[in-house]
C-alpha cells in the first residue's frame, strides 16, 4: 500500500516527500518532525499507512470472529464472542492502533485551531480504549433467579419453622406435636382480585396450599401477600371454613404464612463450575471449571456415548480443585469427558442376569417411514404396542404357543358367587348396548347387567396401558356402573349409572359390590410375537385370509401384514438389559437457542482406590434444592456419589456465582398486557414490572423497580429484566412466581461516553468549522493580495497533517 | 462543468440492463404468482366488503381493522399469494364460511425449496400430481390442504421437523397454515365484539364463538350476553345479522350479504362507541392494506431516475424540472405511506425489517431534497436526487418482491423499543443507511466516469475496460453465493444455485451441472477478483495522469454550502465531471460518517441504560462498527493517496457492501439481538 510514499520503517532519512507528505518544516518542535531520523520504531509509528493496515487488520479480525461463529468455536479456540473480542491478539491489535494514534497525533499533527478536530478525535479514541480497558477488564454479568415467596410453616412441636419456596405443585412434609402434616403448594394466582377491605377491587397474589392435617380431611388454605388478615382455609366441596364451621381456619394451631425468598448470589454467564456438599447439607461448596472446553465434544472412548454420527476422539482430563471447604481430602475429582449437546438415553444390549426378553419391530407402511417398536414381554405395560395391535409374549415351550389364541375376541365374564352363576361372554356389537340400552336378566339372580362401552390400551399414564369396561348392573333397589379392568383387583364401583367427576370415588376408596363379580379380558392382540427360551421366535397374525399366518419367524424377515403393511421384527434379546449413556444429539437437530441447556461433563471420582464416572448435566442455577427446578426453563440435576466410608455427597455441574452486593428480594412482579390482555404470544406483552427490595444493614429498601429498559442500581451492580415466568396459556394469573434479574456491572462507561462525544464533537469541527476558517482565511490573503502560489502551499502544507 | 459527458453505450447497457432485468423480473414473480389462478367467481366479485373497512378486530394485542386482519391471516396461508384473484378479506370470510371449497384448492404457501421440493416427490411418487403439474406447483408454491393431509406427507412432515436447523421451521409454518385455516381458529380468532365496559386488559369476543354457543344453548342468550358484556337483545340482533349473513354467503346471494354486512358492522360499532378505535382510522388501515402497503411507489422511483440520470449526465434543463418532479410525487407518495402507516399504528414505523428498510428510505429522501435546495445553483445539482430515487427504489423494489421476507404486517413492538434512546439510535443508524446508499451512487458515477476517461485516453485496451465492470458484476454475484456457501445457512448449497440450472439449459445433464456449478461459481469468483485486483493494483500507478483531484480533501461539504455569490468556490466555476462526482461522494459519506458513530454511540447508551452493558460484541453491532472502519480507512486513505477520488469511491463502494451485508446476511443468518430491526 506504500504507494505515494518510500518505505518509511528504513533506518535511513527519508527525503522529503515532495507531493503532500507531512512536512517538519512547518512543525515548530523539531525534534517532533523527522520521520527517519531517531528511532524506526518511532517512525513507523508516525506512519498513517501503518494505521490503515492495522485497520484492515481489525476489519479482518472481527468479521471472522462475527460472521463466522464456527471459526472461533473450532476445537483449538473454543472461544464465546466475547473471549474472542479478548484475546491477546485483538488487544495487541488495538494497543497498536492507540500507539499508532498517539504518535501520529503528537509528532505529525501540529496543536492549532485548525487542526483541534483531528486531535479531539484522536484524544477521544484513546480516552474510549483507555476506558474499555477499565470497563472490559472488570466486566461481570450474570443471571439472578428471584422467586416471589416462601411459605412459611409453623407449628406446635417444630424445632424451627419449616417451610418451601412458592411454585405450583411443590410439596414438603413437617413433623409437629400433632403429627405430621403434608402441605402441597395447589395453586398461585396473581391476579386475585380483594373483594372486601379497604383494598376491595385491587388485585392481590394469592397463594393456595393443600394442606393434609395428621388426622382428619385435607383441606385447601388461601393466603394473599400483602394481607395475612385474609388468610382462610377452605373445606373440599363444602367450600370456605367461615361458612361451615363458623371460624376461618379449620386447624388453628398450623400457621402459615409468606415471606420474602431472597437471592444472594447470581450465577455468571459463560462460567463452569462444580458443586459440592455433603448429601443433606444446604451450602453447596463452588468449584470453578477454569479451561473447560464449550463447543465440541470431548469424549476418549465412543463407547461411552451414543451416537449417529462419526465422533472424532479427543481425550480432556482437567483436574478439579477442590477447595478445603468442601472437606474431601483423599478424594479427588477429574472432568474426562464434555459433551455440548446431548441427552441420556437408554438402549438395550444382551447380557442381563435375568430373563427380560426384548423384541424389536420396524413397521413399514407403503411409501411412509419405518416405525420402530420395542416390546418388552414380561414388562405388563410394554408388552402391547401400536394401540393393543401387537403383543409380544415370552412362553417357555413350544405346547404354550398352541394358547395363542386364534380367536383375538374380548371376553366378559360375570359371576355370582352367592347364586353359583358363572357366564363368559363374547363382547360383540351386540353386546354393548351403551347406557341406555336394555337390560339383560342374569338367570337365577336379582342382577341385570348391561354393557355400556369398552375402551382398549388405554394409555393411563405415561407407558401404563390398561383396558376397561363400563358394565351398568341392576337390582330391585339400585342401578351402578362398575368400571372393570383387566387388572381386576383395580375395579370399582361408581354410585350411580355415569360417571361423575364429583362423586366418584376418590383412589383410595374404590370399593365394589361383593354380590356379583365382572372380569373384563381384553381382545389379544391380532399379531403376537413368542420368544422361546432357546431363541426361537414365533408369530401369528390373525389378519386377512390371505395374509393370515402361524409359524416361526426369522429375525430380518419381511412378514406382510396387508397389502401394503409389512413388519420387520428387526432384533430380539432374551436377557435384555439397559443401557443409559449420553446420547449426542445430531448437529440438525440442535436448537440455536438452547445454548448450553443441554451440555454435560463426565466426572470421575476416585475415593479410596475406587473409580466411578459419572455424566452430569448442566443445571443453570446452584439452587439449594429441587424445589427450585423449573423443568425446561431451568432444570437441577444434582447426582449422588458414594464415598469411600459410605459418606455420600452431591455434586452439580453448573456455573460459577458471585455474591451479590446484598440479599435482594421480589416484592411484587406484574405484567403489562397490550389491548386485550396476554394471550400467550410475546406480541401481546407490553412490559414487565418486578419491584426489587435489598437487604441494606438489617432492613429491607424501599421497593425499586425494575422494568424492561428500565434497570436499577444497587451496590455497584445494575439489574435489568432478564427471564420472566410466564402464565400458562388461557390461566391468567398463573405464573409469574419469578423473575429471572440480569446482573453485571459497568465500570468505566463514563470514561468510555467521553471518549466518544468528544470523538463526534471533533468530526464536526474537522468536517464542518475547519474548512470554513481555511476558507475565510483564504479570502483574507486573497485581499491581502499575496500570490496564488503562497496560497496553494499554504493549502498543501496545511491539508495533509490534518483530517 | 468540464469533461466530456454524455450518454454511452455503457450507460445504456448498464442503466438500461439494471432496470429492465428489474422489470423483468417482477414481472415473472408477478406472473409466478398469478398464474394458474383463476378470475375471482362473480359472488365474489359481487360482494361488497367496505361496511367491514371500519369495523375493529382484537388481535396479537392491537384493535386492527378487519382487512388488516385479514392480510395478516390469510399471509399466514397462503404469503404473498392471492387465491383466485379474491381480496384478502373476501377469502378470510369464505374459508370460514365454506371451508369445503378449500380443501382441495391450492391454498398453503411453501416457501423453503428444500421442503417444497421433498413434499412434490412424494406427491408424485403417489401419484397424486402429475409430472406435468409439477413445475406449475414449483413455481407458484402453493399445495393444497388435501395434498398435504396424505398420509405419506405428513410422516415426511414429521421427519422433516426433526431437522431443526434447516426444515423444522418451514415445516412449521406449513402446520400453522393448516390450522389457521380451519373455521373454528378464523372465527373465533375474529374478536369484533368489544369488551364490556372498554376493558382494555379484556380480550374481545368472537361472534362466531358466541353463534356456536348460542346453537348448542337453550334459545336463552342471556347468559351468553352477561359473560360477552352485552345486552341481550343488542346479542340477538348480532346473532340474527352473522347468521343470515353465513346463510347467504353459503348460498352465494351477494346482494343479502351484502345488507347483512351493513347491518352486522353498524351493529357491532353501536355496541359501545365510546370505547371503539376512531373509524377513520380504521378505514385508512383498510385502504393500506388495499393498496398493497404502497411498495409500488417503486415504479415512480424508477420514473425518475430516467430524467434524473439524463439531467446529470447530460445537463438539460428539462429532464431535472421532469426528474425533480417525479421524484417529488414519488417522495410525497412515500411520505404519505409511512405516514399512515404511523397514524394507524400509533407509533413511528422502525420496529421491524420492512418498516427499517422503507423509512430508511425515506429518511434518505429528506437528506436528498435539503441538499438538492442547498446544492441547486452549484454543479452538485441532480446528483442527491438521483442517488435518493435509486437508493428508494431499491428498497421499495426489494419490499415490493420479498413480500414474504418483508412482511408488512402492523404488529405491537417488543417491549425492548419502547425508549426514546433506542428510538434515536434506530432512526440514526437506518438514516446513515440511506445515506450511504445515496454516496454509493455518486461513487459508482465517479468511477464510470473513470471508466469514460480511460476509454477516451486509449491507453488501455478496449477489452480489458469492458472486463472490468463485468468482473465487478461477477464478483458482487459470486462474491455473495461463495459467502453464503461458507457462513452456510440453511444447508445453501452452491451445486443447487442458478448456475446449475444455467448448465443444464446449456445442455449438461443434471448431475453434470450439480456437481459443476460450483467450481463455476468459485472459477468465477476468483476470476473476476483477480482481475479487480489487478485494475485497483494498477490504478495506483494511473494516479499521475487522471487530472481529477484538485478540490482536495474534505472541502466539498463547505464548498457546497458556501456556494453564495461572494464564496470563492471551484464548483461555480468549472470543476470537471468526475470532481463533482468526488465532491457530491464526500459530502453524503462526510454525514453518514457522523451518523454511523453517532448512531452506533447512542446505541451503547442504550445498551448501557437498559442491561448495564454498552456494547456486547452482537454480530450486528460488530458490522455497524465494521462499516465505520471502511470510512476509517477511507478517510486516511483520502488523506495520503494522490488519486484520491478513486479510492473514495471504491472503499465508499466496499462501505456500502459491508453495510448491506450486516442488513442481509447478519439480519436473516446470523441473527443476534437485534434481528428486529
Amino acid at each position: 500500500m506504500h504507494m505515494t510514499n518510500p518505505p518509511t520503517n528504513s533506518a535511513s532519512p527519508a527525503p522529503v516527500d515532495p507531493r503532500g507528505g507531512p512536512d517538519q518544516r512547518q512543525d515548530a518542535r523539531p525534534a517532533a518532525g523527522g520521520r527517519g531520523g531517531g528511532n524506526p520504531l518511532v517512525a513507523l509509528f508516525s506512519n498513517v499507512w501503518l494505521g490503515v493496515f492495522l485497520m484492515i487488520l481489525l476489519f479482518v479480525y472481527s468479521s471472522v470472529g462475527s460472521a463466522m461463529p464456527e471459526f472461533r468455536q473450532k476445537r483449538f479456540f473454543e472461544m464465546t464472542e466475547f473471549e474472542w473480542f479478548h484475546w491477546w491478539p485483538f488487544d495487541v491489535l488495538v494497543a497498536l492502533i492507540c500507539v499508532n494514534i498517539l504518535v501520529v497525533t503528537v509528532r505529525r499533527i501540529p496543536l492549532r485551531v485548525v487542526n483541534l478536530g483531528v486531535w479531539t478525535i484522536h484524544a477521544g479514541i484513546l480516552i474510549l480504549a483507555a476506558g474499555s480497558v477499565y470497563y472490559f477488564g472488570t466486566k461481570i454479568e450474570g443471571e439472578a433467579p428471584v422467586y416471589r415467596r416462601w411459605l412459611k410453616i409453623e407449628a406446635p412441636g417444630m424445632s424451627s419453622p419449616g417451610g418451601l419456596v412458592v411454585l405450583p405443585e411443590n410439596r414438603t412434609t413437617v413433623q409437629t406435636a400433632a403429627g405430621l402434616y403434608t402441605l402441597t403448594i395447589q395453586e398461585t394466582n396473581s391476579e386475585y382480585k380483594l373483594l372486601s377491605g379497604p383494598d376491595a377491587g385491587k388485585r392481590a397474589h394469592a397463594v393456595t396450599v393443600q394442606v393434609q392435617p395428621p388426622q382428619g380431611a385435607t383441606f385447601s388454605r388461601q393466603l394473599l401477600t400483602g394481607y395475612p388478615e385474609f388468610t382462610e382455609d377452605v373445606i373440599p366441596g363444602q367450600g370456605r371454613a367461615i361458612k361451615v364451621t363458623g371460624k376461618a381456619l379449620v386447624d388453628e394451631d398450623l400457621k402459615l404464612s409468606l415471606e420474602y425468598e431472597p437471592q444472594s448470589y447470581f450465577h455468571v454467564s459463560s462460567s463452569w463450575a462444580l458443586y459440592v456438599r455433603d448429601v443433606g447439607a444446604k451450602e453447596w461448596v463452588e468449584v470453578p471449571l477454569p479451561g473447560m472446553p464449550r463447543y465440541n465434544e470431548y469424549v476418549s472412548s465412543r463407547d461411552q456415548v451414543f451416537t449417529d454420527e462419526p465422533l472424532p476422539l479427543d481425550a480432556m482430563d482437567l483436574a478439579v480443585a477442590l477447595p478445603a471447604e468442601a472437606r474431601l481430602a483423599g478424594t479427588s475429582f477429574h472432568v474426562t469427558g464434555y459433551l455440548p449437546y446431548a441427552e441420556m438415553r437408554r438402549q438395550w444390549r444382551e447380557g442381563g442376569t435375568r430373563a427380560n426378553p426384548l423384541l424389536k419391530l420396524n413397521f413399514v407402511e407403503m411409501g411412509g417411514r419405518p416405525r420402530p417398536v420395542e416390546l418388552l414381554a414380561l414388562h405388563p405395560e410394554q408388552r402391547k404396542a401400536m394401540g393393543g395391535l401387537v403383543e409380544f409374549r415370552y412362553v417357555p415351550d413350544e405346547k404354550a404357543l398352541e394358547e395363542i389364541a386364534s380367536d383375538s375376541s374380548a371376553y366378559l365374564t360375570i359371576s355370582v358367587p352367592a347364586a353359583g352363576v358363572n357366564q363368559r361372554l363374547r363382547v360383540t356389537q351386540d353386546l354393548m348396548v351403551g347406557n341406555d340400552g336394555p337390560w339383560t336378566a342374569i338367570e337365577g339372580t336379582e342382577f341385570s347387567y348391561r354393557l355400556a362401552r369398552v375402551l382398549e390400551d388405554l394409555e393411563i399414564a405415561p407407558g401404563r396401558m390398561a383396558s376397561l369396561a363400563w358394565v351398568d348392573l341392576k337390582t330391585a333397589e339400585k342401578e351402578w356402573t362398575r368400571v372393570v379392568l383387566d387388572d381386576a383387583s383395580s375395579s370399582f364401583d361408581l354410585p350411580g349409572i355415569g360417571f361423575d367427576p364429583h362423586t366418584a370415588p376418590a383412589p383410595g376408596e374404590r370399593t365394589t359390590d361383593p354380590r356379583i363379580v365382572v372380569g373384563y379380558a381384553p381382545s389379544s392382540a391380532g399379531l403376537v410375537f413368542a420368544a422361546l427360551p432357546d431363541g426361537r421366535l414365533f408369530a401369528a397374525w390373525n389378519g386377512p385370509d390371505a395374509h393370515a399366518f402361524r409359524r416361526f419367524v426369522r429375525i430380518g424377515e419381511a412378514l406382510s401384514l396387508a397389502p401394503q403393511v409389512t413388519v420387520v421384527p428387526t432384533s430380539l434379546l432374551l436377557t435384555a438389559q439397559a443401557e443409559v449413556k449420553p446420547y449426542v444429539v445430531p448437529m440438525s437437530r440442535r436448537s440455536r437457542d438452547a445454548g448450553h441447556m443441554f451440555s454435560m461433563i463426565k466426572l470421575d471420582i476416585t475415593s479410596g482406590g475406587n473409580t466411578q464416572s459419572k455424566w452430569l448435566r448442566y443445571s443453570p442455577f446452584s439452587f439449594p434444592s429441587a424445589l427450585y427446578e423449573y423443568p425446561g426453563r431451568h432444570p437441577y440435576e444434582p447426582q449422588t456419589v458414594m464415598l469411600e466410608g459410605g459418606r455420600q455427597v452431591e455434586v452439580l455441574f453448573s456455573r460459577e456465582r458471585e455474591r451479590l452486593p446484598a440479599p435482594v428480594a421480589l416484592d411484587d412482579f406484574e405484567l403489562i398486557a397490550h389491548v386485550g390482555g396476554y394471550t400467550g404470544q410475546s406480541l401481546t406483552v407490553r412490559n414487565w414490572r418486578s419491584a426489587l427490595r435489598f437487604w441494606d444493614g438489617g432492613a429491607w429498601t424501599a421497593p425499586q423497580t425494575v422494568s424492561v429498559n428500565s434497570p436499577t442500581e444497587y451496590g455497584g451492580y445494575w439489574y435489568y429484566q432478564a427471564a420472566w415466568d410466564p402464565p400458562l396459556r388461557g390461566q391468567l394469573g398463573s405464573g409469574m412466581n419469578y423473575t429471572v434479574l440480569g446482573v453485571g456491572n459497568r465500570n468505566g462507561v463514563n470514561i468510555m461516553l467521553a471518549g466518544c462525544c468528544l470523538s463526534v464533537a471533533g468530526m464536526i469541527f474537522a468536517f464542518y468549522v475547519k474548512p470554513r476558517i481555511k476558507a475565510r482565511r483564504r479570502a483574507a490573503s486573497a485581499a491581502r493580495g499575496e500570490r496564488q502560489e503562497a496560497e496553494t502551499r499554504e493549502e498543501r502544507i496545511a491539508e495533509p497533517v490534518g483530517v | 462543468m468540464q469533461g466530456r459527458m454524455r450518454i454511452r453505450l455503457i450507460d445504456v447497457l448498464v442503466f438500461g440492463g439494471l432496470i429492465a432485468a428489474g422489470g423483468l423480473y417482477g414481472m415473472k414473480r408477478r406472473a409466478e404468482a398469478s398464474a394458474g389462478a383463476s378470475a375471482p367467481s362473480e359472488f365474489a366479485r359481487a360482494v361488497d366488503l367496505s361496511p367491514l373497512h371500519e369495523v375493529a378486530v382484537q388481535a396479537d394485542g392491537r384493535l386492527r381493522s378487519f382487512e388488516s386482519h385479514a392480510a395478516a391471516y390469510t399471509r399466514y396461508i397462503s404469503g404473498p399469494r392471492t387465491i383466485d384473484g379474491q381480496s384478502q378479506g373476501f377469502t378470510y370470510l369464505d374459508m370460514l364460511f365454506r371451508p369445503e371449497r378449500y380443501s382441495a384448492c391450492e391454498t398453503v404457501y411453501v416457501k423453503n425449496k428444500l421442503v417444497l421440493a421433498q413434499i412434490l416427490d412424494v406427491l408424485e411418487q403417489h401419484g397424486s400430481v402429475a409430472p406435468g403439474e409439477r413445475e406449475a406447483l414449483q413455481t407458484r408454491k402453493l399445495l393444497s390442504p388435501k395434498h398435504l393431509s396424505d398420509g405419506a406427507v405428513r410422516s415426511l412432515l414429521a421427519s422433516l421437523s426433526a431437522d431443526l436447523v434447516r426444515t423444522a421451521r418451514p415445516v412449521q409454518d406449513i402446520n400453522t397454515a393448516l390450522a389457521i385455516m380451519r373455521p373454528d381458529v378464523l372465527g373465533g380468532e375474529l374478536r369484533i365484539l368489544p369488551a364490556a365496559q372498554g376493558a382494555t386488559d379484556r380480550p374481545w369476543s368472537s361472534l362466531w364463538d358466541v353463534v356456536e354457543q348460542a346453537s348448542t344453548q337453550a334459545a336463552d342468550l342471556s347468559p351468553l350476553a352477561k359473560a360477552v358484556g352485552v345486552e341481550v337483545d343488542k346479542l340477538q340482533e348480532l346473532v340474527v345479522a352473522w347468521t343470515g349473513l353465513a346463510t347467504a354467503w353459503r348460498t352465494e346471494k351477494a346482494d343479502e350479504v351484502n345488507k347483512e354486512l351493513t347491518r352486522l358492522a353498524s351493529a357491532v360499532r353501536s355496541l359501545s362507541p365510546e370505547a371503539y378505535p376512531d373509524a377513520r382510522r380504521l378505514a385508512w388501515e383498510s385502504w393500506y392494506f388495499r393498496l398493497n402497503s404502497m411498495t409500488w411507489v417503486w415504479l415512480v422511483y424508477l420514473l425518475s431516475v430516467i430524467p434524473l440520470l439524463v439531467a446529470v449526465i447530460n445537463r438539460w434543463e428539462g429532464a431535472r424540472k421532469l426528474g425533480l418532479a417525479i421524484f417529488g410525487i414519488a417522495f410525497l407518495l412515500q411520505t404519505a405511506s409511512v405516514g399512515i402507516r404511523w397514524y394507524v399504528s400509533g407509533r413511528w414505523p422502525n420496529a421491524n425489517m420492512f418498516e427499517a428498510v422503507t423509512t430508511s428510505a425515506w429518511f434518505g429522501g429528506v437528506l436528498a431534497l435539503v441538499l438538492e435546495f442547498v446544492a441547486r445553483r452549484s454543479a452538485m445539482k441532480n446528483l442527491f436526487a438521483l442517488g435518493s430515487a435509486v437508493v428508494s427504489m431499491a428498497a421499495l423494489m426489494s419490499v415490493y418482491l420479498m413480500p414474504a421476507t418483508l412482511d408488512s404486517s402492523l404488529n405491537n413492538i417488543m417491549p425492548a423499543l419502547h425508549d426514546i434512546w433506542l428510538y434515536i439510535h434506530t432512526n440514526v443508524i437506518i438514516w446513515s443507511y440511506a445515506v450511504i446508499g445515496l454516496a454509493a451512487v455518486t461513487a459508482l458515477l465517479f468511477l464510470r466516469q473513470r471508466w469514460c476517461a480511460l476509454w477516451d485516453g486509449g491507453e488501455a485496451s478496449k477489452l480489458r475496460l469492458l472486463l472490468t465492470p463485468a468482473a465487478l458484476a461477477a464478483l458482487n454475484v459470486t462474491g455473495w453465493q461463495v459467502l453464503l456457501a461458507i457462513l452456510n445457512p440453511q444447508g445453501y448449497d452452491l451445486r443447487r444455485s442458478f448456475w446449475a440450472g444455467m448448465l443444464e439449459r446449456c445442455g449438461f445433464s443434471a448431475a453434470t451441472s450439480a456437481e459443476l456449478a460450483p467450481w463455476v461459481v468459485v472459477g468465477l469468483f476468483g476470476v473476476s477478483a483477480t482481475i479487480l485486483v489487478f485494475e485497483l493494483l494498477d490504478a495506483r500507478t494511473r494516479g499521475a495522469v487522471v487530472k481529477d483531484n484538485e478540490l482536495g480533501y474534505f472541502g466539498a461539504p463547505s464548498a457546497l454550502l458556501a456556494s453564495g455569490p461572494k464564496a470563492n468556490t471551484f464548483l461555480k466555476s468549472a470543476p470537471s465531471a468526475a470532481q463533482v462526482f468526488d465532491a457530491a461522494t464526500m459530502v453524503t459519506l462526510q454525514l453518514a460518517f457522523i451518523m454511523l458513530w453517532a448512531g452506533i454511540v447512542m446505541g451503547a447508551i442504550w445498551a448501557d441504560h437498559s442491561w448495564g452493558r454498552p456494547w456486547g460484541w452482537d454480530p450486528k453491532e460488530v458490522f455497524a462498527l465494521n462499516t465505520f472502519i471502511i470510512f476509517l480507512v477511507l478517510v486516511h486513505v483520502r488523506l495520503k493517496v494522490r488519486d484520491k477520488g478513486f479510492w473514495t469511491a471504491v472503499l465508499a463502494i466496499f462501505g456500502f457492501e459491508t453495510m448491506m451485508f450486516n442488513w442481509i446476511v447478519i439480519n436473516f443468518i446470523i441473527s443476534g439481538l437485534h434481528s428486529y430491526a
